[in-house]
Formats: C-alpha cells, sequence, structure tokens
C-alpha cells in the first residue's frame, strides 16, 4: 500500500470519525449530565440527515434545511426529556434507559412511516467536485463536516469551562443533590443537555447526509458505533468522545482496507469489549479515585419492593392457562402466533432474573438465541445428531459464553451489560452472516422437526404443546429461583450492593450465574424457533428481537413472570392487528407503524408504571387492580 | 505500645499503610484483636479510623502492610471474601437491603456461610433446602435474641433508626462470625437508643463469643463497653489499653483538648 491510499484510507476514516464524534459528543453530553445512556442519539443523526433531504428536495434552501433539520432535533430531545424522562421520576435506571429504546424505534417508525425507507440523496454544501491535496481526493462536503465538528467542539470547551449553565451541567452532574442545593434545577440541566444532544446529532446527521444517502436504517449503526467512541475515549471529558470517533473510523477504515469490509462491525464492538475489560473509563478518562467504589450508585434508593403477590405461582399457572386456551380459540393462526409468543416467553422470563430482579439491561439476548438456533441445525443436519442432544448442548455452550461473559461484565457498573451484549450481539450476526460454517446468510435449511426418543413432533398443533411445556419449565425454573436465596440476594444486590457483599455475597458471580441462567433460556428459544421454522438464519436473532422482547418485558412488569406470558402474547399479537386495521397493502409503511406503536407503548407504560397507580408493575398486575375497583367484581367481605 | 493479649490473636494488623494519592489516611498502624474481645477504635476526625476499618472489611486495599485473621494472610480480599472468612460489618449510614423485611434482611447474613447457587435452587436439590432451613434458623435465633421478633415481617425501612441498627447487627451475627466490625454504630442514636443498643452489645453479642472491633464518636460508650482502647492520631496509634488507663494518657487527653 502505497502513501497516497494510505493517505487516502486516514482521511475518509476521519471523515467518518467526524460524524462518530457527533454521535458520541451527544452520548457523552447525556450521560454525564444525567446518567443516562440514549439510544435513540443515533436515530436523532438519523432525523437530522431526513429532514435535510426532504426540505432541500422541498425547494428549502440548503442552509435553511440544515438549521432546521438541527432544530427539529433539539426539540424532539427537549419535548423527549420533558414530557417522557422528567415524569418518570421513579423510574429505575434500566427503565430510563428502555423509554430511550421507545424514542429510538418511535423515531425511526415516524420516519418510515411519513417518507419510506429508500435512500434520499442531498445536495452538497459546496459542489461534487472532489479537491486534490498531496494526491488524495477530498470532498469539499467531508471538510464541511470536520470544520463543523472543530467548531461544536471549540464552542463545548468554551461552553463547559467558561459558562455558569456549563460549569451547572458539570456540578449537576457530579452531585445532583449538592447542585440543587445551590440552587441548580437538574431537571432543567437534563432538558439542556438533551436539547443540545438532539441538536449535535441533528447537525452532524444534516452535514453528513450529503456524503452518504439519508436513509432510515443508519439509526442504530450510527448510536451504536456514536457509543463505542464514547466508550473507546471515555466519556469524562470533551475530548475523549473525539478522540474516541477517530481512532473508531481509523480502526473502521484499516479493517476495511486491510481485512474485509464485511468483519468491520465485529471487529469495531469487539475493540469495545476488549477496551470496556482493559480500561472501562476510556482512552482519556481517568480511573476513579480507590474509595469511591465504596459509593452506591445514586439510582438504587429509585428502586422500591414491588409488592410481590402472595400467589403468583397462580398467577403463573393462570398465564401458562391462558396461553394454552390460545388455539382453541384462535386456531390455526392463533396456533402459528402462539408458538411465536410461548418462543418469545421463554426468553422474557430469562428477562425477569437478570433485568428485573438484576437490575441488568440484557439487549443481546439474540445471541444466545443463535447460539442454540445454530447448535440445533449443524448437529442435526450436518451431523445426525438427536435434536434434544443438540438442544442441550447449545444451552451448555449458552451457559459457558454467559459465564464468561458475566464474569468480565459484572464487575463494571452501570450501564454496561446492555451496550456490552448489544455488542455481543453484533459480533455473532456478524459471525453468522460471514461464517460458510453457519451458511452465510443463507442459513442452514433442512432441519428436522423436533423429536425425543421415536415420537416425532411434525404438527403445528404438537409443536404448540411443545413450546407450551418448554415455555411452563422455564417460568417454574425461573419463579423457584426468584422466590430462593438466589432471588433474595438479587433483591439485596439491587439495593446496597456494599451491603450484600459486606453479607458475604459474591456479586459478580451470582450475577454471573443468573445472566447464565438467562442465557440457557435464550438458547432453549432459539433452539425451538429452527425446528419449527425447519431453517437457522440469523434473520429473527436480530436488534429487532431484542427489543421485542424488552417491550413483552415492560408490557408484563419487570418483576412478574406470569407478565412474560402476557407481554408476549401482546407483542406477538400487536402487530398482527396493526396489519390486519392497516391492511397489507402498505406493508412498509404498515412496519414503520408497528415501530411507532411499539415506541409509543414503551415509553407510555414506563410513565404508566412510574408514576401513577400502576407504579412498577405490568398489565396483569394493573388489570386486576382496576378490576378489583369495579363493585361487581369486588369479592363480598 | 500494642499489647498482646493472648499469643495467638484473633486479628493481627501489622504496619498498614493506606495512601490516597499524596494523602498519607493511615500511616503505620499495628494492632491485635483477640478473640472473644471488644476493642475500640477512636480518634478525633481524620484519624484513620474508618480507613482501617475499610481495609479490614476489604473496601479498600491497604498500599502496605499485613492483616492476618486466624492465622490466615486476608490482606486485599474483597469484601465478600473477608465476610466468608469469618468477620462481618455493620456501616455508618445503616445499609439494610430497602426491599427486603427484617427478617429477610437478618437471613442475608448467612451468604457468609451458606452457598448462594444458581443451578442448586433451580433443582431444588437437598443442598439448597438444607442452607434456607439453616439460614432462617439463624435469622429466627438472632431476631429472638435481639429482640426484634415483633418486626420481622415489616419492611426494613420502616424501622426506626435504632432498630434499624439493631436489625444490623443480627444480620451480621446471622453470618457466624469470628470478629463484627462496627462502624459507629451510636451516630444519630439518642440516649435511649443508644443505652439499649449498648446494653445489647454486651449482653448479647458478648455470650455469643464473638469478638468486636467498634469505631465510636460517642467516648461513654466505648468506655463502658470495651475491653480495650486503640486511639489513632493522624494516621499512627499514640495510644492503646484499657478504658481507664487511656483516659487518662497525656497524650490521648492533648490529641482530643489540642493542648
Amino acid at each position: 500500500m502505497g502513501f497516497n491510499s494510505l493517505a487516502q484510507t486516514i482521511f475518509s476514516g476521519l471523515s467518518n470519525g467526524a460524524l462518530y464524534a457527533f454521535v458520541a459528543l451527544g452520548f457523552s453530553l447525556v450521560n454525564r449530565s444525567t446518567g443516562i445512556i440514549n439510544f435513540a442519539q443515533g436515530d436523532l443523526t438519523m432525523l437530522g440527515g431526513m429532514l435535510t433531504a426532504v426540505l432541500a428536495q422541498a425547494g428549502v434552501p440548503l442552509w435553511i434545511a440544515v438549521t432546521v433539520a438541527a432544530l427539529v432535533c433539539a426539540l424532539v430531545g427537549a419535548v423527549f426529556y420533558q414530557f417522557a424522562i422528567r415524569p418518570a421520576r421513579r423510574a429505575t435506571m434500566t427503565q430510563l434507559t428502555i423509554m430511550t429504546i421507545g424514542l429510538s424505534i418511535l423515531i425511526r417508525g415516524g420516519v418510515v412511516t411519513e417518507w419510506g425507507s429508500d435512500p434520499l440523496s442531498v445536495p452538497a454544501f459546496s459542489g461534487d467536485s472532489p479537491l486534490h491535496v498531496l494526491g488524495i481526493s477530498i470532498l469539499p462536503q467531508e471538510v464541511w463536516l470536520i470544520g463543523a465538528l472543530l467548531a461544536m467542539l471549540l464552542a463545548s470547551a468554551w461552553f463547559f469551562q467558561r459558562t455558569m449553565l456549563g460549569l451547572a451541567l458539570r456540578a449537576s452532574a457530579a452531585n445532583p443533590i449538592g447542585a440543587s442545593y445551590m440552587g441548580i434545577d437538574p431537571a432543567a440541566l437534563g432538558l439542556v443537555a438533551f436539547a443540545l444532544a438532539g441538536f449535535l446529532g441533528g447537525l452532524g446527521g444534516a452535514i453528513w447526509s450529503p456524503i452518504y444517502f439519508a436513509q432510515v436504517d443508519v439509526g442504530l449503526g450510527l448510536g451504536l458505533k456514536g457509543f463505542t467512541a464514547a466508550v473507546i475515549g471515555g466519556m469524562s471529558t470533551v475530548w475523549g468522545p473525539i478522540a474516541g470517533g477517530l481512532a473508531l473510523a481509523m480502526l473502521e477504515a484499516f479493517t476495511g482496507g486491510f481485512i474485509s469490509s464485511s468483519w468491520q462491525d465485529a471487529v469495531l464492538y469487539g475493540a469495545m469489549l476488549v477496551m470496556l475489560l482493559l480500561r472501562p473509563q476510556g482512552l482519556l478518562g481517568k480511573a476513579k479515585p480507590a474509595g469511591a467504589a465504596d459509593q452506591e450508585p445514586s439510582t438504587s434508593t429509585r428502586v422500591r419492593r414491588v409488592s410481590l403477590s402472595g400467589n403468583e405461582m397462580g398467577l403463573l399457572g393462570g398465564g401458562v392457562a391462558m396461553v394454552a386456551l390460545v388455539p382453541l380459540l384462535f386456531g390455526d393462526v392463533g396456533v402459528g402466533n402462539g408458538i411465536f409468543a410461548l418462543i418469545m416467553t421463554i426468553v422474557v422470563v430469562g428477562l425477569v432474573l437478570i433485568t428485573g430482579y438484576g437490575g441488568q439491561l440484557a439487549l443481546g439476548q439474540g445471541a444466545f438465541m443463535m447460539i442454540g438456533a445454530y447448535s440445533s441445525g449443524c448437529l442435526t443436519v450436518r451431523f445426525g445428531w438427536p435434536p434434544l442432544a443438540a438442544m442441550a448442548l447449545g444451552m451448555l455452550l449458552s451457559v459457558l459464553a454467559a459465564l464468561a461473559l458475566g464474569r468480565v461484565i459484572f464487575r463494571l457498573h452501570g450501564y454496561y451489560l446492555s451496550m456490552s451484549s448489544l455488542a455481543v450481539l453484533m459480533i455473532c450476526l456478524t459471525a453468522a452472516r460471514e461464517w460458510e460454517f453457519t451458511g452465510g446468510a443463507n442459513g442452514i435449511p433442512g432441519i428436522p422437526s423436533f423429536s425425543v426418543g421415536g415420537l416425532v413432533i411434525a404438527s403445528d398443533a404438537a409443536f404448540y404443546w411443545l413450546a407450551l411445556a418448554c415455555a411452563a419449565l422455564a417460568g417454574f425454573g425461573a419463579l423457584s429461583l426468584a422466590r430462593s436465596r438466589v432471588g433474595r440476594a438479587l433483591l439485596a444486590v439491587r439495593s446496597s450492593e456494599s451491603a450484600a457483599r459486606a453479607c458475604g455475597v459474591d456479586v459478580v458471580w451470582l450475577k454471573s450465574q443468573v445472566f447464565a441462567f438467562s442465557a440457557a433460556a435464550a438458547s432453549l428459544a432459539g433452539s425451538l424457533y429452527v425446528h419449527y421454522l425447519g431453517i437457522a438464519n440469523p434473520h429473527p436473532f436480530g436488534v429487532d428481537a431484542s427489543i421485542q422482547q424488552i417491550t413483552a418485558l415492560t408490557v408484563g412488569g419487570y418483576m412478574l413472570l406470569s407478565g412474560a406470558y402476557v407481554g408476549s402474547v401482546v407483542v406477538v399479537a400487536l402487530p398482527a392487528a396493526i396489519t390486519w386495521l392497516a391492511g397489507a397493502a402498505e406493508t412498509q409503511s404498515v412496519a414503520g407503524l408497528q415501530n411507532v406503536c411499539f415506541g409509543a407503548l414503551l415509553i407510555a407504560l414506563i410513565i404508566a408504571q412510574t408514576t401513577g397507580k400502576w407504579r412498577d408493575v405490568g398489565l396483569p398486575v394493573a388489570v386486576r387492580r382496576s378490576l378489583r375497583r369495579v363493585p361487581v367484581w369486588r369479592r363480598a367481605s | 505500645m500494642t499489647v498482646a493479649t493472648t499469643s495467638d490473636p484473633l486479628l493481627s494488623v501489622a504496619n498498614l499503610e493506606v495512601r490516597f494519592g499524596g494523602l498519607r489516611a493511615v500511616a503505620d498502624v499495628s494492632f491485635d484483636v483477640a478473640a472473644g474481645e471488644m476493642v475500640g477504635l477512636v480518634g478525633p476526625n481524620g484519624a484513620g479510623k474508618t480507613t482501617t476499618f475499610n481495609v479490614v472489611s476489604g473496601v479498600l486495599s491497604p498500599t502496605g502492610g499485613r492483616i492476618t485473621f486466624r492465622g490466615r494472610d486476608i490482606t486485599g480480599l474483597s469484601p465478600d471474601q473477608v465476610a466468608r472468612a469469618g468477620v462481618t460489618r455493620t456501616f455508618q449510614n445503616v445499609r439494610l437491603f430497602s426491599e427486603l423485611s427484617v427478617f429477610e434482611n437478618v437471613m442475608m447474613g448467612s451468604c457468609a456461610t451458606e452457598p448462594t447457587s444458581v443451578l442448586a435452587a433451580l433443582a431444588r436439590i437437598g443442598q439448597h433446602r438444607r442452607a434456607e432451613a439453616r439460614s432462617r434458623d439463624i435469622a429466627l435465633h438472632w431476631i429472638d435474641r435481639l429482640g426484634l421478633a415483633a418486626y420481622a415481617s415489616m419492611p426494613a425501612v420502616t424501622l426506626p433508626l435504632g432498630l434499624q441498627r439493631v436489625a444490623e447487627v443480627a444480620r451480621a451475627l446471622a453470618g457466624q462470625p469470628r470478629l463484627v466490625l462496627l462502624d459507629e454504630p451510636a451516630a444519630g442514636l439518642n440516649p435511649t437508643e443508644k443505652a439499649r443498643l449498648s446494653s445489647l452489645l454486651r449482653d448479647v453479642v458478648r455470650d455469643s463469643g464473638c469478638a468486636l472491633l467498634l469505631v465510636e464518636h460517642d467516648m461513654p460508650l466505648v468506655m463502658g463497653l470495651v475491653d480495650r482502647v486503640i486511639v489513632l492520631h493522624f494516621g499512627r496509634e499514640i495510644a492503646s489499653g484499657p478504658p481507664a488507663e487511656v483516659a487518662n494518657n497525656p497524650d490521648v487527653i492533648s490529641t482530643y483538648l489540642g493542648a
């Protein structure tokens, strides 16, 4: 590779790095002032690009389009904070993070519904003819992007170092209670942080869109890369995210140039995991002082005991029975959808333990589903293993993977599991698509029906009962865990980790074990999935599936195992209902509409759960409580 | 300076040093605690009491020195390993588990002696059942012994501070420790609550044969309770001995009165 192509690689990395830095800056701004990981940051950036494209195509002058796009994104951030995050004062950090996931799919769905998912072209600010400097060709737009980043950088350095508001933001981030005694309103600062993050995202997206098309699909990837950049650079300084963005883009450019562009994502997210393992505070971040480990995370005070009803066993039985009625009530359509709901239930049951009880937001259960799916697929098709043995091996592999990952991740506090589990999922998705052994994007077809001994479960109805049995088994297994000393220890860790450790609880090992349980459940679900469809491919286990699982968890209630059944049924039934209502004519906008509904549902549910009478409970308990208020239903006392 | 009370101490802290950057919070502290002994660690603010405490309980790692417990080197172990080795503690700002009842809080104490295994709990094998049964018995014993029976099923955080402190002591004792570390147990208590806590500590803990090491600012409480007092000042030990003797030590008097 000559000097020119090397310099060209570096420079194209630089302009991508500028974009990642925009996203990472928004991330760290919100994270530093509110502690929230804003999953919607990438989608705000995407929205900025889309708005610019749409306005420019409508004939609005480009500079007005860019300004309007950035301001609209700022407004979206501000409105979201004011009307979603702020009312949910009692929410845990997990719930707040899930709300930003809601915003993310809401934006994505809104954009698809309004403007479709085709890429839109945006005219460049000052022409398309590349400049030639030292033999490298540079697009003028790339200069604009880097220039804008530098301008934002100087502005934010000035803002944080020299203005009262910037100082107040930093003070409030360091100690919200102390700052509020000084007359600083943390909520007003959250508003400013979300608005600024929206503005940064929108501006970056708007300036970037002429280089690459404005397109709805880039949001998720941008968000993840922006977060990765923030982790790599460290969030505690302004320079960290920028250095991280550039480092990430260089890594990406060189992976693309020297290894293979299809493995880029795997290398990037792998780098993030390594970074979390070796230097969690980031390249430029400062390590916390030794004594800081003893401090309780401020969110733990927000967690309240959920009034677990004594008859959780009965509720769980009721949930299973309710699902069992589905084939009787809805016939064949019910059976098909019921199977998908049951498979999702198995995953969500694991999430109730790790996310509800353990307080760790797991977004990458699809990775374990894939381990199960491909174990079943490979071993039955290629090596003629009996399905049960293949399924068991998949579960064992998932458990081992979860234990290994847990030992690394649970030493860190806060949001690390949510992001690193997502990174593991992206790596697994890439591997499954690119690896020949897993059949690439086509996957492994021809997976036989599930069978135990001589009993072959071929018909849908039979498979339905198999899935129901597995879901019931997972549910009651999780219930016995939740009720045992494991469940008690998890609740103890949630309220005071230091006290739990002083009682002799090995917190890392405890969380790893529970994570392993949820991984085994997900692996079981993945195996069932491929035996039902007869093909193993990466498609059903992606990020969309994670979002559906989290929605089901939220609908059902974080701490309620029976809620896993109800939540899964709702999540499977909702898209079907929307398709039915909207008609199957415009499939694309229907898909968008589904995202809008899921996003709005997530946000609305969490607001309801953290403010009103639905506090911390899911649909089943809420319905039961409201029924109790109706006199007819009240038992005679 | 250190008075060796027995030839083979329960806890032995030797030449402990803790630095935070340039600050030497603990410069060179050595002391022993014998089995069943009650020792008070006192000194003005910033003397290094709490730091010493946090090092012994595993929250901080020392930059120098050695901690031996029952002949085993426990320097630099994590808090849960220290608890399982037989040293449990309470906290200055009470840290009961807000989502659990008083009874469940005390049951948590036995995580130091009983395994908490997901596999055992899932399979409901005998190991898990026995662990739960033993935890329950021990929790019941200490709840009864410390007079918490009437509050056992209440959420722990609804108790008044005095009773929360007692519940924390019960939780620490439920780990069947040989040594309990009490971090300012009387802080924030009214005189009645102090007297009650003091008598509970004297009667109940002494009966159990468990040694006590406490950090406390309330001198009358310390003097009336412990066998021996260790006085720290600027990260060093300046006096050690029976309460009456130390109270008359000129160094101690000048430290406290600033003469």
